[in-house]
């Protein structure tokens, strides 16, 4: 898949035929969540690449097919990186690291992915394209669908590029130490569980009207 | 045989609340229709102020049985028009004030949502931690408010704002239902309601309870004041520091205006009046890292031209720095009866640039624009003076409004980093977002609220919401609390 509009044709596709689609980056993802009830994969990983990379702005614009290992070697050439550190592949997609939420010992002091993300290029369930947030590190416009994808292992959407906070490597660790955050654990992911059902469901229904986005992947505890 | 005697829904929260807690008459009301943005004025049909969770849980739901549209409202220090009851009922959940549990071993406190932030602080001092972020109304705003707005202050260019800082609440959906979202001990499974539900403004639903984190802290806190005779220097040493990897606690802008306001005003800082520019810059950590930061951010403002650097020696001359950048809002209410407070986003390297463009459009409208802004994040708020009893000037301050929040889209920023949409900023809502985007996010309302009785009309405009477009019969219109039951 390259680009929002063969992701979005793809998604309507499938949607219209009732085909269920098993998204993926490059398939190293965790098998965390149950498993997916789909036989077709629209996968992501040839949709890579920085879009944009603004050091002054501190901020990187990537497509989500993009390596964690690209975005590293290229931002650390500016003496710069993004506070994504999961466990497991350096090759895995920036993509998947954030749909699931995965995070590693960065957390502690940086927070989650959802405290890096300031924008995204989503593709529904209903093939509609949305861009939510922006590109500048403060931004209260309107309601926060970028943590509602976060985590949501692209059950609300397929997010095809992310605009991140970038940070300076030469930042003191001393002056932020006092900031250290209780955390579960050292590295970890949102866990793929249904809970608050009511809003959970309705969310599912709205934003994957056909239920074609991984379906099946979203554990019942309640 | 008669009918029984109609009861109306002011009478049944009466039952509820008590007799003084629910207000109808015009002279009372009068103090809830406006909020911390003048301009507008919209007359609540009741107000109505729940003392505890019970009776808060028992409001909400005969305003879910009689189909009765509401308004949530803190403090009523928002800066959007958020908060404005257009003849629907105002809950005011101000007087849910319990600290219920500060947990130092944890590092969170639970609070309900009309404690005041700045009395949580007061409250957590003495265990030496603090709940980070620090709007400028900190003294008046609750964290219920906060939570609604997502909301910012100068600490948060180092700290992060509000969402960063929320571990778990309660919430109660407009329908009556009580639900547990996010996580105290930090832990993270399923959707993440939480995210969505901080900042959504007061359209989802109130939070009873509120987990916050704590932070705790710093050793030690340095803070300088930069003295410039150019704008442009100004801007300059901002980007500079953001560049060197020194993250500042906070990084505050003033110009000339703001800086002549203040100093006029009871709340005098000391600052240079002739500046064309102050940069207020904070460093905080331990005794070394603070030292060896304000170092870095002292030379770096030097060699971007500033005229002096002056670091705060000891706590009261730190306090009186800081006094005059919180107190500024309060200050330019010496130049005109009314204050516009703007609140939008660039990307920092645009400062020079935007900041120059919005002069001109001041000079253009006949109007004087003060700035003081979060500069370390590109956070402007520009405000303008005026008399809301001169229909030209309200006509030309609208005008220069809508030219400055053009000009910092064009840049490639946003309307609002931290006040929300409200009802001010709803005309460019389509500006800065397509409707595909607009048309998601009435979705995730709809999940919340299907109905849109809470904080009806606000955030994104109704137009934009595919079933509302679509079978607008199907949706009757909500009811007035005056109505009979």
């Amino acid at each position: 898949m390259h680009g929002d509009t063969e992701v979005a044709a793809a998604i309507r596709e499938a949607g219209a035929a009732g085909i269920p689609l098993r998204i993926v980056g490059r398939g190293t993802w965790l098998n965390a969540g149950a498993s997916v009830a789909a036989e077709t994969t629209l996968s992501l990983r040839d949709d890579a690449g920085i879009r944009a990379y603004a050091p002054d702005d501190l901020t990187v614009t990537a497509r989500a097919g993009t390596t964690l290992r690209e975005l590293t070697e290229t931002l650390a050439r500016r003496d710069q990186w993004v506070a994504l550190d999961p466990e497991g592949d350096p090759d895995g997609t920036l993509g998947a690291t954030v749909a699931t939420c995965s995070y590693g010992a960065a957390a502690a002091l940086f927070g989650t992915p959802r405290d890096q993300v300031l924008g995204m290029t989503v593709v529904l369930g209903n093939g509609d394209i949305i861009r939510p947030g922006g590109k500048v590190v403060k931004n209260v416009a309107g309601f926060d669908l970028i943590r509602l994808m976060i985590g949501a292992w692209g059950t609300l959407g397929v997010i095809t590029e992310i605009t991140l906070r970038v940070r300076s490597r030469a930042m003191r660790g001393d002056s932020i130490a006092h900031m250290r955050r209780q955390m579960p654990a050292s590295h970890g992911y949102r866990e793929p569980v249904i809970v608050n059902a009511k809003i959970s469901n309705a969310l599912r229904q709205r934003f994957d009207p056909f239920g074609i986005l991984n379906p099946g992947i979203m554990r019942d505890v309640e | 045989m008669t009918e029984p005697a109609a009861t109306s829904v002011a009478e049944e929260l009466r039952a509820i609340v008590g007799d003084r807690f629910v207000l109808e008459r015009d002279a009372v009301l009068l103090a809830y229709q406006s909020d911390g943005l003048p301009g507008y004025h919209k007359r609540p049909s009741l107000a109505v102020f729940p003392g505890s969770r019970d009776e808060t849980i028992e409001v909400v739901r005969l305003l879910a049985t009689t189909g009765t549209s509401f308004v949530p409202r803190g403090a009523g220090t928002g800066l959007s028009g958020g908060a404005l009851a257009d003849d629907v009922v105002l809950l005011g959940l101000h007087r849910l004030k319990a600290v219920l549990d500060v947990d130092i071993a944890r590092m969170r406190a639970t609070v309900e949502p009309g404690v005041v932030n700045a009395a949580l602080n007061k409250r957590l001092a003495r265990h030496g931690v603090f709940y980070a972020p620090d709007p400028s109304s900190e003294a008046a705003c609750t964290i219920g408010g906060n939570v609604a707005e997502n909301a910012g202050g100068p600490h948060c260019l180092k700290y992060g704002v509000t969402l960063n800082h929320i571990l778990a609440a309660t919430v109660l959906l407009p329908d009556g239902e009580v639900m547990e979202i996010g996580d105290r001990d930090g832990g993270m499974a399923g959707y993440d309601l939480l995210g969505a539900f901080i900042g959504s403004e007061g359209c989802f639903g109130v939070a009873l309870d509120i987990t916050v984190r704590l932070t705790r802290r710093p050793a030690a806190v340095r803070t300088a004041l930069a003295d410039f005779a150019h704008v442009a220097d100004a801007t300059r040493a901002t980007s500079a520091i953001i560049a060197s990897g020194v993250v500042p606690a906070a990084l505050e802008f003033m110009d000339n205006g703001t800086i002549r306001v203040v100093e006029e005003s009871i709340f005098a800082a000391g600052y240079p009046i002739d500046a064309a520019a102050i940069l207020l810059i904070e460093v905080d950590g331990s005794e070394e890292s603070s030292d060896a930061e304000m170092e870095v951010v002292r030379s770096l403002c030097m060699e971007s031209g500033a005229r002096t650097v002056r670091v705060a020696t000891n706590e009261a001359e730190r306090m009186r720095l800081w006094q005059g950048r919180k107190k500024a809002f309060g200050a330019m209410g010496r130049l005109a009866p009314n204050l516009v407070v703007q609140d939008a986003v660039i990307p920092r390297t645009q400062l020079t640039d935007i900041l120059a463009q919005i002069h001109a459009i001041g000079d253009s409208h006949g109007l004087t624009v003060c700035n003081v802004f979060h500069a370390g994040d590109g956070n402007l708020h520009p405000n303008i003076s005026y008399d809301a009893g001169d229909p030209d000037q309200v006509e030309r301050v609208h005008d220069a409004m809508s030219a400055i929040m053009q000009a910092c889209i064009t840049a490639g920023g946003s309307i609002t980093g931290e006040h929300g949409v409200g009802l001010d900023k709803l005309p460019y809502m389509t500006k800065l977002f397509d409707e595909p985007t607009l048309a998601a996010m009435c979705d995730l309302r709809n999940a919340f609220d299907p109905d849109h009785r809470s904080n009806p009309g606000k955030v994104v405009p109704v137009h934009s919401c595919r079933e509302w477009l679509a079978a607008p019969a199907a949706r009757a219109p909500a009811r007035r609390a005056t109505d009979a039951r």
